[in-house]
Parts: C-alpha cells; structure tokens; sequence
C-alpha cells in the first residue's frame, strides 16, 4: 500500500529538498537505471513479454503487455498492465495493476491490484520490469490460492469450465486506444 | 555518482546490479560477498536489511571495501564529461573527472563567492561566464582597470600574441588567433571534420599495431625459410644427386605451390638453385663414369647399368639406356626416393635369385661333364684293351714263328728260348 502513495507523489519528490543537486542526482540516476532496463528489455525480447514508457519524455510511467503462457487457462489472451516507479526506485518496487480486467485469484478485478510477494515485501533492488513481468507471468498459471485477493475466483480455480467461462465474462481484449 | 556517460562497453561483472551501472565505491557485503555501490547497497538496506541479491539478513556493519583491483578497473573507466550536451568534449577516466569539473571544466556551474556588503553574491553560472558576470556585476575589473590597464593591456596583448591555436591544429587547422577555442571552433572546418579524423586516427593506430605484428610474423617467417633453407642444404648434401629428382617432385602439382611459394620466398637461392645443381649432378657422373664403364662393364653389366641410370639426369638418360641395350629398366628420377629404393631392392633380389640359378645350373652341368668324362675315360680304356689284345694277338703270332723258326734251326735250347719268349711276353703285357 506504501507503493500507492509513492507512485502518486510526483518521480521527483525528495524528502531532502535543501540539497536541490542531490535530489537532480537522484532523478538522474533513477532515470539511467530505467533507461538501462529499457534497453535490456527492447534487446532481450524475452517472449511474451513487453514494456514501455506510457509518454515520451517521461521515463517512471510504463505500459506493458503480458500474453498468457500457452497450456494454461490464460492461454491466448493478452492483458495489459501499468507500472510507475517511484523516485526512489529500484529501492522500493514499483506500483503495478492490471488495466485489462484479470479473472484471477491474486488480482482485484476492479482495481487491477495484484498481490505477488516480489512486489510487497519480497522486493529486491536487483529486480527489474523484466524480471516483474515474468513473474507476472507465471503467476497467471500459478496462482497464490493461500491469500486471494479474489476469493470467488480463488473458490472457482479448481474448476477450469467455470472458471473459464467468468475469465471469459470478464475479459475484454487489448485495444490499443489506451 | 553512476551519470556518467562510459566511452567504452562496460564488461558485465563490473556493473552493481541496483543501479546497472558500474560500480562507484565498490562495496562487497561480508556475508555472502555481493558487490554494489557504496551509496546503491546503503540506500537498499535502508529500505530492507537484507542482501538484494539472496535476501539474507545483511546490516551495513556487515559491508567491507571490495578488492583493490576491481576498484582500479572502475575508477579507470574512460567517461565524458557531463557537460558534454552543453559542448564539453573532454574524455578522462572517471577518477579524473571530479577533478575536471571542479577546476577546469567552462561548462560547469560555479558560484560567484564575490562579496558584498558583508554577502556572499552566491548566484551560479557557467565558468566561463563567471569573469564577465564579476566584470559586470561586481564592477570587479573596472576598479582595478585604471590601476591594472597596463597589466590588462600586457595580458590582453598576451592574450592576443598568445594566439590561442585551434584544438584540431593536429589534424591540420592552420588557425592561429585571438579567438578563443569556443568562439573559432563553431566556424572551424576541422570541427566538422574531427568524427572522420577520430575514426581515422583510431583506424591508424589498429593499422600500426597490426603492422607491428604482421612484422613480428614476418620475422619469425624469415627465421623460418632460413632454417628452412639451411635443413634444405643438408638435405640436399646429404642426398647428393637424388636431391634434384625430390625438387621435381616437389613441383609436381599437389605440391607445386609450396614450392614455387619456396622458391619465391627464397628469391636468389630460387634462381640459382638450378643452376647449381647442373654441375654437382653433371661433374661426378659423366666424368667419374666414363672410365668405370669401361672398367667394369664387362664385369658388372648390370650393376653398372644401374648406377649409371642412377647418377645420369634424365636430359641423358636416353643415351645411356641405349646404349646400355635395356637389359634392366632404367631408374625412373621422377619416382620418389623410397619408390626407386623399392625398385633396387627389387632388382638386388632378382640378382640373388639369378646369381642362384646361375649356380645351380652351373653345379648340374659340372656333373653332367664329370660323367661325360667318365664315360669317355671307360671308352678309351676299353679301346686301350682292344690295342693291347691285339698287340698280344700280334706277340703270339711272333713268337710262334720264332719258336717255329728256332725249332727248325736246332739250334738253342728250349730253355733259353722260352726265357726270351717269356720276357718279351712281360715287356708286351707290361705295356
């Protein structure tokens, strides 16, 4: 819930407002580090995967795509996400949800929130937008059904017709108007 | 500071894995011993105390200084400055570049620590602006202009025969003036030339360096013939006369380019190889022959065939094997050494086979002639019998008429005739 009221402070706002070149270098350094990983992520091409700064100019906003892994319920579909990083990212994970509205047990179907470890408690510096996007990834075939943040969905996993059919209920494809 | 823009690729090992540039300060954790920058690893145990890369309990009395080594290869990072959009195209290692920005660099901010009424004026500029800035502001230069006009003029003057000379003069730019670098170089043609002259520059330096290489490699290739040229020498002395028919094998096809590689490489030795190797080939085996022909044809036909067809280059072979009659196929020079080895033993061995035969035949026919000999000597002993019955047959007849004729004369005793009858007798059979 931290992440919420980071990523709606604007990228730039430094607590230590009395050295203003700091705060720059901060910005600065932040903003090479995502430029860096968008580098990473236009050169690898992992699969399935795929990320972007929303606006020119503006590095802490991204939009993404995850394709659902083949041989699971979600094959076929693609769903949009959004990530803003905060000002003091990678030190704090950046704020993730998913635009397309997800049938899923560790997903708000109306926010788009999503409960994954790596995003909470478990986050690391040395995590990236593509290492977020894989587990974004694989947590589509294998949900967390211990702790739901969509318990109906969580009830209705082990019932792949049922489920299937509120997946499909719910889902709206990708439309590039955004 | 991780802005710096790196000239060079960055090897991947010295990158912190926070903020995926390389490290500055490099700090390793004790623990599991995962290096990050100084302020990256410190910022992160802020915010979790634990390692970012296995998540183990980790505080920052837990971090040391890394290696030396690592921290020289990161410090010696060639970087720009970071004035670079602004114009500065100064290129140090990053440890340099502190230093630059601090002292030297125009682009950089500086502050006017000008003082005022008992205020530091404190407004921030461009180096380079912070002489007109304290000029106009502070009427700094004014003041002292009456009194330093002289030294003013004299440094101006110095400044004028100074004659700042354009960066790129290396590379041709005969400027020479009163213009600072900054105000020549935008209308400097050189400066729309220096990426090409970069390039080049780099490209000349590889060129050099692969030159100096290529130079080593054709000194240890020159070593090389010459070893190559002096082995060749003993090869050839020590095969004498069979050295030519191995250099034209050699220059048979499968071989030829090695040769004629050879033979180029070696340029002199090549031209008069051939040249020398007429006589060594020519001398000992016209003249040394001619008079073992005589001397021992009628001995050895063969074997004097042989060394003859051997020691002959081919240009006479034709003569030789004519009039050697070609009782044994003449030595083929284009074959290889070991083939006409094969060859002469051959031959030798067909010679044992023939001297053996010879023997035999030899040894068959002494005894056909000893009982030839035999027979003729028990021939003539029989015809030897015949004359001497017939001898005896002639004595008998004698002596019966001399009995007869002794009887008839009355004469001597039967005594005394038998006695002459009988040693005329012996003396007959004793014949």
């Amino acid at each position: 819930m931290e992440q919420v009221t980071s990523s709606l402070a604007p990228p730039r706002a430094s607590p230590k407002a009395n050295v203003a070149s700091s705060s720059q270098q901060v910005a600065g350094s932040v903003a090479k580090r995502l430029s860096s990983e968008l580098m990473t992520l236009m050169m690898s091409a992992s699969p399935g995967i795929s990320a972007f700064p929303k606006h020119d100019g503006n590095l802490f906003e991204w939009v993404g795509t995850i394709e659902g892994p083949s041989e699971t319920i979600y094959a076929g579909m693609s769903f949009k996400i959004s990530i803003s990083f905060p000002s003091n990212y990678p030190y704090v994970a950046p704020t993730i949800k998913f635009d397309t509205p997800c049938y899923h047990p560790n997903v708000d179907i109306t926010g788009g929130a999503i409960c994954l470890d790596i995003l909470q408690d478990k986050w690391s510096a040395v995590y990236s937008v593509q290492t977020i996007l894989l587990s974004l990834q694989s947590l589509l075939g294998e949900p967390n059904n211990a702790s739901p943040l969509n318990p109906d969905a969580a009830g209705l996993w082990n019932n792949p017709s049922a489920f299937k059919a509120q997946l499909m209920k719910h889902y709206r494809p990708v439309t590039d108007s955004s | 500071m991780s802005l710096y823009n790196y000239v060079d690729p960055i090897n991947a090992n010295l990158t912190c894995c926070i903020c995926r540039a390389p490290f500055t300060e490099p700090t390793t954790t004790l623990t599991c011993a995962h290096t990050f920058c100084a302020d990256c690893i410190l910022r992160a145990l802020s915010n979790a105390p634990s390692c970012p890369v296995d998540r183990t309990p980790l505080a920052p009395t837990d971090l040391g200084p890394v290696n030396p080594i690592v921290r020289s290869l990161v410090d010696e990072l060639r970087v720009e400055c970071v004035y670079k959009a602004d114009g500065c195209g100064y290129v140090s290692q990053r440890q340099v570049m502190p230093l630059h920005l601090r002292d030297e660099c125009d682009y950089a901010e500086v502050r006017c620590e000008e003082k005022e009424d008992g205020k530091t004026c404190g407004s921030s500029m461009r180096r380079m602006e912070l002489r007109a800035h304290q000029k106009k502001v502070h009427g700094l230069w004014e003041q002292e202009q009456e009194e330093e006009s002289l030294l003013f003029e004299e440094t101006d003057s110095e400044e004028a025969k100074e004659n700042h000379t354009c960066p790129h003069a290396s590379i041709g730019c005969p400027y020479s003036g009163p213009l600072e670098p900054s105000e020549h170089l935008p209308g400097c043609p050189y400066e729309s030339l220096k990426g090409f002259f970069t390039t080049n520059n780099a490209k000349m330096s590889l060129l050099t360096e692969q030159n100096m290489v290529l130079r080593h490699k054709v000194d240890t290739l020159e070593h090389t013939v010459h070893m190559l040229r002096k082995e060749m020498n003993a090869a050839k002395n020590a095969l004498g006369p069979w050295f030519r028919s191995s250099y034209q094998t050699m220059s048979l096809p499968a071989h030829g380019g090695v040769a004629r590689s050879i033979a180029g490489a070696v340029g002199v030795a090549s031209s008069d190889l051939p040249i020398r190797m007429q006589p060594a080939v020519a001398g000992p085996s016209t003249a040394g022959f001619e008079d073992s022909v005589d001397v021992l044809a009628p001995y050895f036909p063969a074997q004097d065939e042989m060394r003859r067809g051997r020691w002959t280059p081919s240009s006479m072979a034709d003569s030789v094997y004519g009039r050697a009659g070609g009782v044994v196929a003449p030595l083929d020079l284009g074959t290889t050494l070991e083939g006409t080895l094969e060859g002469l033993r051959e031959s030798v061995v067909g010679l044992a086979l023939g001297v053996d035969s010879v023997g035999r035949r030899g040894e068959i026919a002494l005894t056909n002639e000893t009982l030839r000999l035999g027979e003729e000597l028990m021939s003539v002993r029989a015809q030897m019998h015949g004359l001497r019955m017939q001898v005896h047959g002639m004595m008998m007849d004698r002596n019966a008429s001399l009995t007869m004729r002794e009887e008839a004369g009355a004469g001597m005793g039967p005594g005394g005739a038998y006695l002459r009858a009988h040693t005329n007798f012996g003396s007959i059979t004793k014949l």
